[in-house]
């Protein structure tokens, strides 16, 4: 089996604050990883230094076994040695935000295929048809030909993921993805989320949601302070955490 | 009732820089500031007041204040601040219902005309500053301030007043530089402030684009220092609006 | 009713005069509009420089031709380029006769040069508030640095940007007024020419104010309906 995603010794800092302080981390095909902690434990500094829109200052990253060259630019401060490499990379670990950020001047349809046309150079006609059937896997075809921001947080979060889907990813990186729904939102996020899992797609969520991490992780990781503070199987680390940190948040975040 | 001066031809020769004549001039220049700093403090206190009136009217309700107060700032602020200074100095005269009134005195002046045209101008420009400021007092604060049982004046004077005038603040800044410069168009009707003697230097010795430079370089300087005191202003009272850069 | 025969077409009154004026300061107004826009596009790159020294040099053209009266620059820029354009063909041609550069030529870039510091601001600071989350799901989904700029960045910064550049616009077109002391033939000047030889002063620059008007509200009115169409992916939900 090939190794989807290898993270080693991974470290970033912004000026003094160290964020991350080493941490490494495999993701094999079909794994669906699971980042929780509390705010300020370097969850979305990782998943970001992941595709590189933050550089780590040290470490590695293999996608697909491949890894990422850096090297060092003129100040001395790491950098992407070949971005063409990277922004290919980036086609293969397609990523969902928080705050959804589609493009405000297209319309649904136009912020899925956009990047099938004019990165992966794909037909016009191919992309549309691609795009409706990921907008309908989502369940917002009949948005298509609407903008942003006439749709409800929900229904853009489900249009960020066909856009993130229509890179035919091998990875998929979520960032925190309901952390900005209202409450009655966040079921319909995580049904498409749940349904993605089912696939067989290797997913990793950095997420508040518990009910979700329980249900669908094959694997659990707990950071603190930038370091992996336990890691393991759902079950084990939910039902028999070991860490006494890790037992307090879940005590404060595990809902009824 | 010529102003041929406004137009200009070019010398026959090239002239250099001249650095003796600049430094001559330069104390010249400096003895029409204080004429300037007057034309822009008398023009923005009263426009202050006159904005804060025209502002009033467009909130009050009332419809015909509302037209009164809507068509001066559109016509104010659509057309060129120098139309408003010919129309008043030039245009009235071609009344001799104006010319035989005891306003006379007053509109033959070139010193009151000017400042009648840059307070009329200001005032439409501040009174939509004020109207900006006013609109982006958040509701909720108003509500806020309603439920503590604040209405009326009280409401205006403790809570909204002094929050679209924070938030006003920037804006009106920018509005105080713009009387700077708009002073010097007064030049055109015969005032010695800066531009004017810097006008009539040149009709003299003809090097323009020096005695020019130097003119600009002290109106840099005001705004200079303008800017600065809208910073001060702004540090001072809105210290929760500023970014650490 | 003295006006309407001061006002009419043809050798009797100004009208036609007048009206003719008018276009040349639509043109004047367009011209130095596009010459702003041409040099606020090497302004906004120099004050988004991370080169310190050019960086230096774009703070420097703004608050500079943004510190100083328009009247100063446009009498600044008027001499100076005449000077420059004769001494260089002194310099290099030995040719010292008089030169005088065309008017309209010299006033449309006069302008065009105050245009262009306003609508540099316009534009950087349009670049600014781009939210950065548009610019990151862009590299994540494979853009290369051109893709986000010319897909993403571009089309967002234009949108952001029309209200103030449509602002600058209606300065533009009431700065062309000053161009009278250049002798341009534009609204201002005519107006002063016709006071001047009929004795109407208040008629002529009324006209002149009039003309201003009809011009900033047809303007206005064509920015707001290119604001809409621009705006179309912003709208505000309805709550």
């Amino acid at each position: 089996m090939i190794t989807a995603l290898k993270i080693k010794n991974l470290t970033k800092s912004f000026g003094s604050l160290d964020v991350i302080k080493g941490i490494s981390l495999t993701a094999n095909q079909g794994d669906v990883i699971c980042i929780i902690g509390s705010s300020g434990s370097g969850k979305s500094t990782l998943l970001r230094c992941i595709n590189l829109l933050e550089t780590p200052d040290s470490g590695d990253v293999w996608v697909n076994e491949e890894l990422i060259s850096m090297t060092k630019n003129k100040a001395g401060d790491p950098c992407p040695a070949d971005y063409k490499q990277v922004d290919r990379i980036r086609t293969k670990l397609a990523m969902v935000f928080q705050d959804f950020n589609l493009w405000t001047h297209m319309t649904v349809l136009q912020n899925v295929i956009e990047s099938p046309i004019h990165v992966q150079k794909i037909s016009k006609q191919n992309a549309i048809d691609r795009g409706y059937d990921l907008l309908k896997k989502v369940g917002i075809n009949e948005k298509a030909e609407q903008y942003p921001s006439s749709l409800s947080g929900g229904q853009q979060q489900r249009v960020a993921i066909a856009r993130a889907l229509a890179v035919n990813p091998d990875i998929l990186l979520f960032d925190e993805p309901t952390s900005s729904l209202d409450p009655e939102l966040v079921g319909e996020v995580l049904r498409v989320m749940k349904s993605l899992a089912k696939e067989g797609r290797t997913m990793i969520v950095v997420t508040h949601e518990m009910g979700f991490a329980k249900e669908v992780a094959s694997k659990v990781v707990f950071l603190h302070e930038g370091l992996i503070e336990e890691q393991g199987e759902a079950k084990e680390v939910f039902n028999s955490p070991k860490s006494e940190r890790l037992k307090q948040f879940l005590a404060s975040n595990l809902e009824g | 009732m010529s102003i041929d001066g406004i137009c200009i031809s070019l010398p026959k020769e090239y002239l250099g820089l001249k650095v003796q004549l600049m430094c001559d001039s330069l104390p010249k220049l400096l003895l029409g500031i204080p004429l300037t700093i007057e034309l822009v403090a008398i023009s923005l206190s009263i426009g202050f007041v006159l904005a804060m009136c025209i502002a009033l009217m467009r909130i009050s309700g009332s419809r015909l204040l509302n037209i009164v107060s809507r068509s001066y700032v559109f016509y104010f602020r659509g057309t060129p601040l120098l139309v408003q200074i010919f129309l008043i100095y030039y245009g009235l005269a071609q009344f001799d219902l104006i010319k035989e009134s005891f306003l006379w005195p007053f509109f033959r002046e070139a010193y009151w005309c000017g400042i009648l045209a840059l307070t009329l101008n200001t005032g439409a420009y501040t009174a939509e500053i004020i109207r900006g400021g006013l609109q982006s007092v958040p509701h909720g604060q108003i509500e806020s301030a309603r439920s503590m049982g604040m209405s009326g004046i009280l409401l205006y004077r403790r809570v909204i007043l002094p929050i679209a005038f924070r938030q006003a603040l920037p804006a009106y800044g920018n509005e105080m530089i713009l009387m700077v410069k708009g002073t010097s168009l007064v030049s055109t009707i015969t005032l010695m402030e800066i531009t004017g003697i810097a006008r009539h230097i040149i009709a003299k010795y003809w090097t323009p684009v020096e005695i020019f430079l130097i003119a600009g370089i002290i109106y840099l300087f005001i705004n200079y220092l303008v800017t600065r005191i809208v910073r001060y202003a702004e540090n001072r009272y809105t210290p929760y609006l500023q970014t650490n850069e | 009713m003295e006006f309407i025969h001061l006002l009419s077409l043809g050798d009797q009154g100004w009208g036609d005069e007048m009206l003719r004026a008018t276009m040349v300061t639509i043109m004047v107004s367009i011209s130095a509009m596009c010459i702003g826009l041409f040099v606020s596009i090497f302004g906004t790159i120099a004050k988004l420089s991370k080169n310190r020294l050019i960086r230096a040099i774009g703070n420097t053209y703004t608050t500079v031709v943004r510190g100083i009266p328009e009247l100063l620059v446009i009498y600044l820029l008027y001499f100076g380029f005449n000077n420059a354009v004769m001494s260089i063909a002194n310099s290099l041609f030995g040719y010292n006769q008089y030169i005088e550069l065309p008017v309209f030529l010299i006033a449309a870039l006069a302008v065009g040069i105050i245009s262009g510091a306003y609508s540099t601001e316009v534009i950087r600071g349009a670049f600014l508030v781009v939210p950065r989350g548009q610019i990151e799901a862009a590299k994540s989904v494979g853009m290369n640095k051109f893709l986000v700029f010319y897909r993403v960045l571009i089309p967002q910064v234009l949108r952001y940007a029309l209200p103030g550049l449509g602002n600058v616009w209606q300065l533009t077109l009431k700065d062309t007024a000053l161009i009278m002391v250049t002798g341009l033939v534009e609204i201002m000047r005519q107006a002063h020419i016709a006071s001047g030889s009929t004795y109407s002063p208040f008629t002529f620059y009324m006209s002149a104010a009039i003309l201003y008007l009809v011009l900033t509200t047809a303007s206005s009115m064509a920015l707001n309906s290119a604001e809409n169409w621009a705006n179309k992916g912003v709208k505000r939900e309805k709550a």
